[in-house]
């Protein structure tokens, strides 16, 4: 079973919006409501790939318990914490003339220590159950990135391999307990730590750096991808998407080198996977592949380069 | 659609509380998930226990019975189950060996245990592993249906 935790799910609204004008009167195209989160996003196309899942995490109402419902629809099995206050709600407006994604994020309800006292002990619980588990996306309000790092060190102390797919101050906590799988959340990001990410020796480097405490590296700069594992690397130019794909590009990319890890650890092998299904989930109306035939009819288009 | 199984509408739900949990957090999350009890389970998740909310309610609840059967209040036994429930866990107040229920038992069997034994809510197991939950509303809808149908 994969164990995957999303600590501050969302529902995710996306309008389409030809010609949007900030301050002026704007017309609504296509829109559709989705559950969110990269862990939620990452749990649903695990499970389309046929893997047992398990969703925690923290849900608040309302719309936390939309996001439920769905993945149990799914056939994903739940166990999350319940907060209070209500899901947070995230807002991407696409518009398809100017070829922009705007995104609105909301914070999230907040937790407090009894709250992660209640999913700190679900999740112990959940360890004896899990081959694998997965921790992304951002934290709620009361929730320190330290958190991040305990529970890798949980799992990791039970042989249970760790997947991380978290933002710059949270990666560097969960770095620390020395994750099996890390892949830096770097949307938005230009410079992380000292790496200047504009140029593919600064992502290579960026990269070396993680996989000095994870057996795997990965690095999306959108564009391209660059995998490491010790003294080994790989990188991969990613074919240009739609906008509705760079949404949850990042999530179905690391759904896939998670895909691959369970089947061997050639690092050719999980770079190829990860884009191929990254390039599945962007042609999709929903951004998110729905089976391993989306993969397959991708991994055509993805030529991988061991880097020198 | 006649002859459904409990998988065909059990809740996938992990959500359980450990006998360590405190009579405290379990309110807590019964308040928070609308639910009236959760199964306790073992490290192994096997279903050792269910707590309800009348556990709950018989833990703190300030009451004693006169002769004629009619509530009293006593502010002595008011004030020590306040203080013993605040210290109070799980363990203390579950029903242990609790009934349980497997996914493959038809829908109607399930509800004759739910009337009989007076419960809302049955966890679902395979090999005694906790894997869902199935409740007396869901159980209610799907007969409903069924009779409908037929």
């Amino acid at each position: 079973m994969i164990l995957t935790v999303t600590l501050n799910p969302s529902v995710d609204k996306v309008f389409e919006v030809s010609g949007l004008s900030l301050g002026g009167l704007n017309r609504i195209g296509n829109t559709f409501t989705q559950p969110g989160g990269k862990g939620v996003n990452i749990a649903f196309m695990l499970r389309a790939l046929g893997h047992e899942i398990t969703a925690m995490g923290f849900a608040g109402d309302g719309p936390g318990r939309f996001i439920q419902n769905s993945l149990r629809d799914a056939g994903i099995t739940t166990a999350f914490t319940l907060l209070p206050g209500k899901t947070r709600t995230n807002y991407a407006l696409l518009d398809p003339q100017a070829g922009s994604l705007t995104e609105l994020l909301s914070p999230g309800p907040e937790a407090t220590p009894t709250d992660i006292a209640v999913l700190r002990s679900t999740f112990e619980r959940l360890l004896g159950l899990a081959d694998m588990v997965v921790i992304a996306g951002s934290l709620p309000p009361g929730v320190e990135p330290t958190f991040c790092a305990e529970l890798v060190r949980l799992a990791t102390s039970r042989g249970v391999r760790v997947a991380v797919n978290v933002r710059e101050e949270i990666m560097n906590a969960a770095l620390s307990a020395r994750p099996f799988l890390a892949e830096p959340d770097l949307r938005d990001v230009t410079v992380y730590g000292d790496y200047d990410l504009s140029e593919h020796d600064g992502r290579l480097a960026l990269a070396r750096h993680v996989a000095k405490s994870a057996e795997i590296a990965v690095v999306n700069a959108g564009h391209e991808v660059i995998c490491v594992s010790g003294e080994k690397s790989v990188s991969v130019k990613v074919p240009a998407c739609g906008l509705l794909g760079r949404i949850r590009l990042d999530d179905a990319l690391i759904a896939g080198v998670i895909d691959a890890t369970t089947g061997g650890d050639v690092l050719e092998d999980l770079a190829r996977e990860g884009v191929a299904a990254a390039l599945a989930a962007a042609s999709s109306p929903n951004g998110q592949f729905t089976s391993r035939d989306d993969i397959q009819s991708c991994l055509d288009r993805v030529e991988v380069t061991p880097d020198a | 659609m006649p002859d459904r199984k409990v998988v065909d509408i059990m809740t996938r739900d992990l959500t359980a509380l450990t006998p360590e949990t405190s009579l405290q957090q379990a309110a807590h999350l019964f308040s928070l998930m609308r639910i009236s009890g959760l199964p306790v389970v073992d490290e192994q998740q096997r279903v050792i226990g269910f707590l309800s909310e009348a556990d709950i309610i018989d833990a703190i609840s300030p009451r004693s019975r006169d002769h004629s059967g009619i509530f009293l209040m006593d502010f002595g036994e008011i004030a020590r189950k306040m203080r013993s429930a605040s210290n109070a866990v799980v363990r203390d107040y579950m029903t242990e060996h609790p009934i349980t229920v497997e996914e493959s038992q038809d829908i109607g069997s399930v509800s004759e245990i739910m009337l009989t034994e007076h419960t809302k809510i049955l966890p679902v197991v395979r090999d005694g592993v906790l894997i869902g939950i199935v409740n007396r509303a869901d159980a209610c809808s799907a007969l409903m249906e069924d009779h409908w149908e037929s």
